[in-house]
């Protein structure tokens, strides 16, 4: 065995001053220590060595692995904290700057104003230059609709930083856009497309129809924007068994607000009852309040393949939400035109057809 | 390879001749194998005992032992000269510890030089401050891993469990700071 060589690579050596070998490599290799002047020499730097630890134990006992780990994690912590600040910076002097060349093309605070009426009021400070930003994003995705339904839940565009949910703020009136002044045909392209994606982020906004939930046989009504009808009704054909079961505790977290514990229930029975229209209806209502438009589009749009069920106006309605979150507002448009008998819908319509005709322009 | 294999005739031949010149009653002959093989069996000895004191003795007490047997013919196989001092110090050190009771004693009390020539003294002085600034200069996790592996003798399993650390994490670590010791300072040894 060449011993030089193992003791040159420190293993050998260590193992021995460590009493690790075997007792016929220990003979072996002290055998070979009273021959070879090299290992001789190692060897006793290495007891010197084992000297000075001795003597110095006691402080390198003290030193904890916890101690160290606790250190590290201070360190990449402070670190992380320092990058997070600087990043913080970066962005408020980018928005900053941002915001300095759009501040007096700020839409008006309250949404019940016309999209012409936007472009002049110039007021609403509170949804600063954060929009400059979104509009950049929004005329990418604008330029570039995709099909939700092919790879829904792949990487997909953020959904705009408006509230989907926001019972408080109600969808603007339906005023013609016809009142544009001439004045307002004087706003830059940028002005435009600023407005655009600020519309379109309020159009978008989505808020839950109301599911009264008031027991398994009790009068389950259901209010909102618009009305689908409810199997917990009297007369319409009912869920039976597990299926039932949860969809009846999805629509108790679907009261509460809870969208995605009412998401999960509604997720399973949907599998127990895939054909079931008020329970694909809910699910997608569940990921469109959760602000999961890609992911709302395929059980909706199974309920609006079936053209003659009564969940299907309300379906197409939510639908054009979806889209007009993902920014495609001609298939939001062919939605709500599928959904004649909801008022709001109607209403959402002519709001979208108005900010088509603008991008025409 | 050759150098090896032309090694071990000129070896076995200075063997031959030493023990010869040893059995003639030629001091210079004695002082000559005392200067070969004090160091060695001292290192052994002291790696075995951990206590340098006693390995001196016992470095002196194996020493004698061989060359009484050489004086006295005793050593039939003279190419086996080495293997016959090794096995009387193994003899020596075993018995030693068999009457202590204790094998693998570490008494730092007793640890100390009983070297009587002050340049060796000075030399290994130097040797040990040297060494003491190169281990001070390692890691906590390091001198911890040589601390638990080298004196208190813990398997790496053991010490790379203790220290939180994978057991190649630990065996790479100890291997490297013994290479950087022993090339750093092995040249320093004395002679």
């Amino acid at each position: 065995m060449d011993y030089c060589r193992k003791s040159e690579r420190g293993d050998l050596l260590a193992e021995y001053v460590g009493g690790e070998l075997s007792p016929e490599v220990q003979s072996d290799f002290e055998l070979h220590i009273l021959e070879c002047q090299r290992c001789q020499e190692a060897l006793e730097t290495l007891q010197v060595a084992r000297d000075d630890l001795v003597a110095r134990a006691h402080d390198i006992r003290s030193y904890s692995p916890a101690t160290h780990t606790r250190r590290r994690w201070v360190v990449v912590g402070a670190a992380t904290l320092s990058l997070i600040l600087c990043s913080v910076g970066i962005y408020w002097f980018a928005l900053s700057r941002g915001a300095g060349s759009t501040i007096a093309q700020k839409p008006p605070a309250q949404t019940s104003q016309v999209p012409g009426q936007t472009a002049q009021a110039g007021g609403g400070a509170s949804q600063n230059g954060l929009a400059s930003d979104l509009s950049v994003s929004s005329k990418k995705y604008a330029a570039t609709p995709r099909n939700p339904e092919v790879g829904a839940n792949t990487a997909r565009p953020s959904p705009p930083a408006t509230p989907m949910e926001s019972p408080e703020v109600e969808p603007g009136p339906l005023e013609p856009p016809a009142s544009k002044t001439k004045n307002d045909l004087t706003v830059t392209s940028s002005q435009n497309d600023w407005t655009e994606e600020q519309e379109i982020a309020r159009l978008s906004e989505f808020t839950p129809p109301t599911f009264t939930f008031s027991g398994v046989d009790g009068n389950n009504t259901t209010s909102g924007a618009f009305l689908p009808p409810s199997t917990l009704e009297p007369g319409r054909p009912a869920l039976q068994g597990r299926a039932r079961s949860l969809f009846l505790a999805a629509m108790l977290a679907y009261d509460e607000k809870r969208y995605r514990d009412a998401e999960a229930l509604l997720n399973d029975a949907v599998k127990l009852a895939p054909g079931d229209p008020e329970v694909s209806l809910y699910l997608g209502i569940c990921r469109l309040a959760e602000g999961n438009a890609y992911d709302a589009v395929p059980p909706l749009k199974s309920v609006t393949n079936k053209n003659d069920s009564p969940y299907a106006p309300a379906a197409h309605f939510c639908l054009a939400k979806a889209y007009l979150q993902m920014r495609d507002l001609y298939t939001a448009e062919q939605q709500l035109k599928e959904a004649p008998k909801i008022p709001e819908a109607k209403a959402l319509l002519t709001q979208v057809q108005w900010l088509l005709a603008q991008r025409n322009k | 390879m050759e150098s090896e294999l032309g090694a071990a005739p000129a070896k076995a031949d200075k063997d031959f001749a030493l023990v010869a010149r040893i059995r003639t009653g030629d001091p210079l002959a004695e002082e000559e194998f005392v200067t070969a093989y004090h160091r060695p069996v001292l290192l052994i000895a002291a790696e075995r005992t951990r206590d340098r004191e006693a390995a001196q003795d016992l470095a002196q007490e194996t020493l004698m032992a061989v060359l009484k047997a050489l004086r006295e013919g005793q050593l039939r196989e003279v190419e086996k000269l080495t293997a016959f001092v090794y096995g009387t110090a193994r003899n020596v050190i075993n018995n030693y510890l068999r009457v202590k009771g204790k094998r693998r004693e570490c008494d730092m009390d007793t640890v100390g030089e009983s070297s009587t020539d002050p340049v060796k003294e000075l030399e290994l002085t130097e040797k040990k401050r040297l060494i003491k600034r190169e281990l001070e200069s390692y890691s906590a996790v390091d001198q911890q891993i040589l601390l638990l592996s080298v004196v208190d003798g813990h398997s790496l399993l053991e010490v790379a469990r203790r220290l939180r650390m994978s057991h190649e994490a630990v065996r790479a670590r100890r291997s490297r700071m013994v290479r950087k010791l022993t090339k750093k300072f092995g040249h320093m040894s004395q002679k």
